[in-house]
């Protein structure tokens, strides 16, 4: 993911031109927008948010230095910011509407359909209650398809760091299921059995 | 150690199928993109803040550098004249006061 040439042109064409500044904006607006609807997990929130990303984007793109770093990190840490910010200034963890990112992929029966809905909304619940860089991680790894050098780029972290996090943070996820298993939520219980077959911790 | 291998494998499989790239509204993209290239196409708007705060800025440290230079030209031209009029003898002298004995004062 490192910062091409064209890509540093196309920024500095997009200093002054802004048709230059809608080309940065197709090429990413999806990206970002994966990343906050994760991040906040509704589809108003992360359309609102977006919008802001690009807003602050286009109005600080004059200030924008290039250090050699891929143009998505510069968006990625507005992004990661406005999403701080908003969950501090609301004080909660917004967990409403995750749901819609399920389902949204046919599965061969109906049943497995559902088990597998059932699984991926027990995990993503759990995603949703690490704290905020491991979720980072694990978004910019999964949604974004980015290798640890790349999310170390994003993150201001050494590759080894952020081999070291994710392990870490696997580990706790796994826990935070067998938890959740063990707080007695019978309804969760079972998919997180699956997730977590024999429930052991590790560490 | 391989069970948690195991786990570690199944977990990421599952965070794979459960953290699939979204796709936004193309109505929203589309709205962005218009709302986009309507405040990049007001310069005046966006840049108008970040300039009107430099010239304001920039306007108070002149103001403040004008000041302090006429207070350092005045205390120089001051000690300056005082010297060349003292260098002429045209200074006024002070002159020191009588020192009158106390018995003096007495009758």
């Amino acid at each position: 993911m490192s910062v091409t040439t064209e890509e540093v042109r196309l920024i500095r064409r997009a200093k002054r031109d802004p048709q230059a500044f809608g080309e940065l904006y197709e090429r990413y607006v999806r990206k970002i927008y994966t990343y906050v609807y994760y991040r906040m997990g509704n589809e108003h929130d992360a359309e609102d948010l977006t919008a802001r990303v690009f807003q602050r984007a286009l109005t600080h793109i004059d200030g924008y230095q290039d250090q050699g770093l891929p143009f998505s990190a510069w968006l990625y840490r507005i992004a990661h910011n406005l999403v701080a910010n908003w969950h501090r200034d609301h004080s909660r963890q917004q967990v409403v509407g995750l749901d819609e990112a399920l389902g949204r992929e046919a599965g061969d029966q109906p049943h497995e359909l559902a088990e597998d809905e059932e699984e991926r909304r027990v995990l993503l619940r759990a995603l949703r209650h690490l704290p905020e860089e491991r979720q980072q991680l694990l978004i910019l790894k999964y949604a974004e398809d980015l290798s640890n050098a790349e999310i170390g780029e994003i993150m201001g972290r050494t590759e080894g760091a952020i081999k070291s996090l994710y392990h870490r943070t696997l580990l706790t996820l796994r826990d935070d299921l067998v938890e959740h298993v063990e707080k007695g939520h019978p309804q969760d219980g079972e998919h997180a059995r699956r997730v977590v077959p024999r429930g052991r911790r590790s560490s | 150690m391989k069970q948690i291998r195991y786990q570690e494998a199944r977990l990421a499989r599952l965070l794979q199928n459960s953290l699939a790239p979204r796709h936004p509204r193309p109505e929203f993209v589309h709205s962005l993109r218009e709302k986009l290239a309507r405040l990049s196409s007001m310069p005046v708007l966006l840049e108008q803040p970040r300039h009107l705060a430099r010239s304001v800025g920039l306007g108070i440290l002149g103001l403040i550098g004008v000041v302090a230079s006429a207070f350092a030209a005045a205390l120089v031209a001051l000690r300056f004249l005082g010297w060349v009029l003292t260098s002429l003898g045209l200074a006024p002298k002070v002159r020191p006061q009588p020192q009158v004995p106390d018995h003096e004062l007495d009758s």
